[in-house]
């Protein structure tokens, strides 16, 4: 099996750790919060449907589902940049909550520890990826049982923190690229011996689609179980799985970006490579507070990103081709 | 060398003249070895020359398979001539020889190379007469068990492939043999089940092995490292044991098993992470405590590598997180200590390491001797004379202890632990929990002969994870593990005993 093919128990628990990974970097405590970001996953699953309907070659085959594959270089290259701008954000922000723990640490040094690792990781590829987060079991179980036993926390409906940046956190790229790397029984690519010998699903994309959905549903029901009955500050399980979450989201936008220009023309890469950078300076200028106000252009880029998101749904409401019968 | 073949005696005229020439051509392949003999027995228009190398060769052998029955029969005969040697010799493994080159290495794999004046289509006949006399089959003093056959392997292939037939009486059950080693020759066989073990992984062990170009095979461990997946891999991804139940138990769930002769550890592929937690005994035991005690193994694992160096972590980057207690328990302990708590952790593994190797090298009576003085005398004395403190010897001598739960994994995780503390020290938490990530990351896009290593953990199989750290009863493993053999195969057909779905059912 190539490298970059992930299972569809593998999209479960990458769904999972990307979901939990921004519920928890933006602070997510009250029921509205942990709402949003599942809600918008879920959006981005449906949305992507049509595409997780057989198996593709990356996000630019998966855009490809919906517009004809030389319509797909803008949205694709837009995906890219996105991704990018959000990759910062996630490496930014998770030094910040980490030098608070390692304060011995610079920020700095903190950043390079968390890209290194990323970096590793990325280039392992997707598939040990996907490996990666499956061990993540061995850490739900005693994470669960301990706080079974944890003081109860009641939470609030609405908090402060459900702003743009919950919805930052969960981008349709991200959905999208890891519904295009799932191979199931039955797919050309399905060479692993554990695929080869399940069930053809009945309905691929349904089943890819139930699959983000759980995965996202059981990310908001974990947050909400830790905070419901914490431990205690300094539970180190709990950081763990916070720290994996972090650095398996910056992993995977990284391969997003990484893989996304690895099949373009030269001119195509080159100009993504390019909008990539500038969208990765104007994210840390933003962040420091340089340019924009982040939260304006984390507005920005949000709304445009959704909008993207939808432009597949419009390509995809086009009249058959051929004649009538 | 010129080689003699059925050709050149064809030839040449006069056949005593021909087995003299093969005699010259074998003692000069075999000069300056005072163990290479000739016997020879004479008759009317006909000479037999027997070449062997003595004590290699057995001479009960040579004698009753040999010059016994070729002397009856001449008797018999009363003078008048010898049928074929073929049809005289009575030792089931008779191979012709066509060069001497064959020859010669039929010698020296310890068979009796038998030629006469009248061979005229081969140049000889060589007979199985290898002197098997080596200890039985033991106990192996590294997988001792409570219940279940106190057999092991030995140092003849022929013994130990014995061994294995005698537990697997299935004709699935195939062996191929190769030679490997210019100067050893040494013989190795693959034995696996068909049907069981997956073609391709067949054909890869034997092109892995047919690779293998070297002088010299002296241990099934030389060629661990010719089969490994990988340069250098940290973990090994070749398994080995003593114990004949043990690699049955594995070839029945579609591995592969490497025999080399003169090596009592058989090497089996592919080897997976979750197989060092698994004990041949576990199957014999009650489910619910087979569980109990591979999730015990786990945690000690767990705690063999991470231990000490959360203990430095906590201690030396993140005391705010550690109750007050804590603190100044091991403080109060450390007050005299000139060295800081990470030299001191680092020194104390050392020492102990050191120990036990030399525990190890010793002979054993002394060993067990340097073990105690190592453990009780020096670890007392150390902490009376304010050279360590009792914390630190008590985190890395349990570190060390739980290390002996996972003896594949000892050496592996010696330097593991190590890595560990140097990076616990530097970096603290974020240091140990990005270098776990990455390590169990690259443990997870590892493979063994095409199997993932974290299987079946990672990618996840149900069915072979009633087996890993929870074992399911044996009747509850319907299916064989699907990463191995590559099909869903039923492994048993028995249903709940005295429950609804009665035996016999699929």
């Amino acid at each position: 099996m190539s490298r970059q093919r992930i299972t569809p128990i593998q999209l479960f628990f990458l769904t999972l750790l990307y979901v939990y990974s921004g519920l928890s970097l933006s602070g997510a405590d009250s029921l509205f919060a942990l709402l949003v970001p599942f809600a918008a996953t879920a959006l981005w699953a449906l949305v992507g449907m049509r595409g997780a309907g057989k198996h593709r070659d990356g996000l630019r085959g998966f855009l490809s589902a919906y517009m004809r594959r030389e319509e797909a270089v803008l949205p694709h290259l837009f995906f890219l940049t996105v991704s990018a701008a959000q990759a910062v954000c996630q490496l930014f922000d998770t030094a910040e909550v980490l030098v608070r723990e390692a304060d011995f640490l610079s920020f700095a040094s903190v950043v390079a520890v968390v890209l290194a690792a990323s970096i590793v990781l990325c280039r392992l590829g997707m598939t040990a990826l996907g490996r990666l987060s499956e061990t993540v079991l061995l850490l739900l179980i005693p994470l669960v049982f301990l706080h079974a036993f944890g003081g109860y926390t009641p939470m609030d409906a609405f908090g402060v923190q459900a702003d743009v940046h919950l919805l930052f956190s969960v981008l349709p790229a991200p959905v999208f690229f890891l519904l295009s790397l799932t191979v199931t029984a039955g797919d050309a690519e399905a060479t692993d011996s554990l695929l080869a010998s399940s069930r053809v699903p009945r309905d691929r994309a349904r089943l890819l689609c139930g699959v983000v959905i759980g995965g996202a549903a059981l990310a908001v029901v974990l947050r909400a179980f830790l905070l419901i009955l914490p431990l205690g500050e300094h539970e180190l399980l709990a950081r763990f799985l916070e720290y994996i979450s972090y650095v398996v989201k910056l992993a995977l936008l990284l391969s997003l970006c990484t893989q996304g220009t690895a099949g373009l023309a030269m001119g195509a890469r080159t100009v993504g490579a390019g909008l990539m950078a500038l969208a990765a300076v104007i994210t840390v200028a933003s962040l420091g507070g340089a340019l924009f106000s982040p939260g304006a252009l984390l507005t920005v880029l949000v709304s445009t990103s959704a909008a993207a998101a939808l432009v597949p749904v419009l390509f995809s409401i086009r009249p058959p081709k051929g004649n009538l019968p | 060398m010129r080689i003699l073949t059925p050709y050149h005696r064809k030839k040449k005229g006069g056949a005593g003249v021909e087995r003299e020439e093969i005699k010259r051509e074998l003692s000069a392949i075999f000069s300056d070895m005072t163990d290479f003999a000739f016997r020879e027995l004479y008759f009317e228009g006909n000479t037999i020359t027997v070449a062997y190398l003595v004590g290699f060769c057995s001479r009960t052998y040579v004698n009753q398979y040999i010059l016994e029955p070729i002397s009856r029969a001449y008797t018999a005969s009363g003078g008048k001539g010898l049928p074929p040697l073929e049809s005289l010799i009575t030792n089931i493994k008779l191979e012709p020889i066509d060069d001497v080159t064959s020859a010669a290495t039929a010698i020296l794999s310890g068979n009796a190379f038998v030629f006469s004046d009248t061979m005229r289509d081969i140049l000889g006949l060589s007979v199985f007469t290898k002197n098997d006399d080596g200890r039985s089959p033991m106990e192996p003093e590294t997988e001792n068990v409570i219940r279940g056959p106190h057999e092991g392997f030995t140092e003849s292939a022929e013994g130990n492939v014995v061994l294995l037939r005698r537990r697997l009486r299935s004709a699935r059950l195939k062996r191929r043999s190769l030679t490997v080693g210019w100067d050893t020759s040494t013989d190795v066989s693959v034995l696996f089940m068909e049907g069981l073990a997956r073609e391709e992984a067949v054909e890869e062990v034997c092109r892995r092995l047919r690779a293998i170009d070297t002088d010299s095979i002296l241990d099934s461990g030389y060629i661990e490292i010719f089969l490994q997946d990988g340069c250098v891999p940290f973990y090994p991804t070749v398994g080995n044991s003593e114990r004949p139940d043990k690699v049955a138990a594995k070839l029945m769930e579609g591995r592969i098993a490497i025999v080399v002769d003169g090596s009592p550890v058989v090497l089996t592929v592919p080897y997976l992470f979750c197989e060092a937690f698994q004990v041949t005994e576990d199957y014999a035991k009650s489910p619910w405590y087979a569980s109990f005690v591979r999730l015990l193994r786990f945690a000690a694992y767990l705690m063999a590598l991470y231990f000490p160096a959360f203990f430095v972590a906590a201690f030396v980057r993140h005391r705010g997180i550690l109750p007050a207690f804590l603190t100044d328990a091991v403080d109060g302990a450390r007050e005299t200590l000139g060295f800081s708590l990470f030299w001191e952790v680092l020194i104390i593994f050392l020492i102990f390491e050191t120990v036990r190797e030399v525990g190890l090298r010793m002979p054993k009576a002394v060993g067990s001797a340097v073990g105690l003085v190592g453990s009780l005398i020096l670890g007392d004395s150390a902490i009376k004379a304010g050279l360590t403190s009792a914390p630190v010897l008590v985190v890395v001598a349990l570190a060390a202890v739980c290390s002996f739960i996972v003896p594949p994994y000892m050496n592996a995780n010696m330097l593991y632990r190590l890595m560990m503390i140097v990076i616990g020290g530097a970096l603290g938490f974020l240091g140990l929990f990005t270098a776990i990530l990455i390590s169990v990351a690259v443990l997870a896009s590892r493979t063994s002969l095409g199997v993932p290593y974290l299987s079946p953990l990672a990618p996840l199989d149900p069915r072979g994870m009633k087996d890993f750290l929870c074992m399911a009863p044996l009747w509850a493993m319907r299916r064989m593990p699907v990463s191995l053999t590559g099909k869903r195969l039923i492994r048993t057909r028995s249903g709940r005993p005295n429950g609804k779905r009665g035996s016999g059912r699929s």
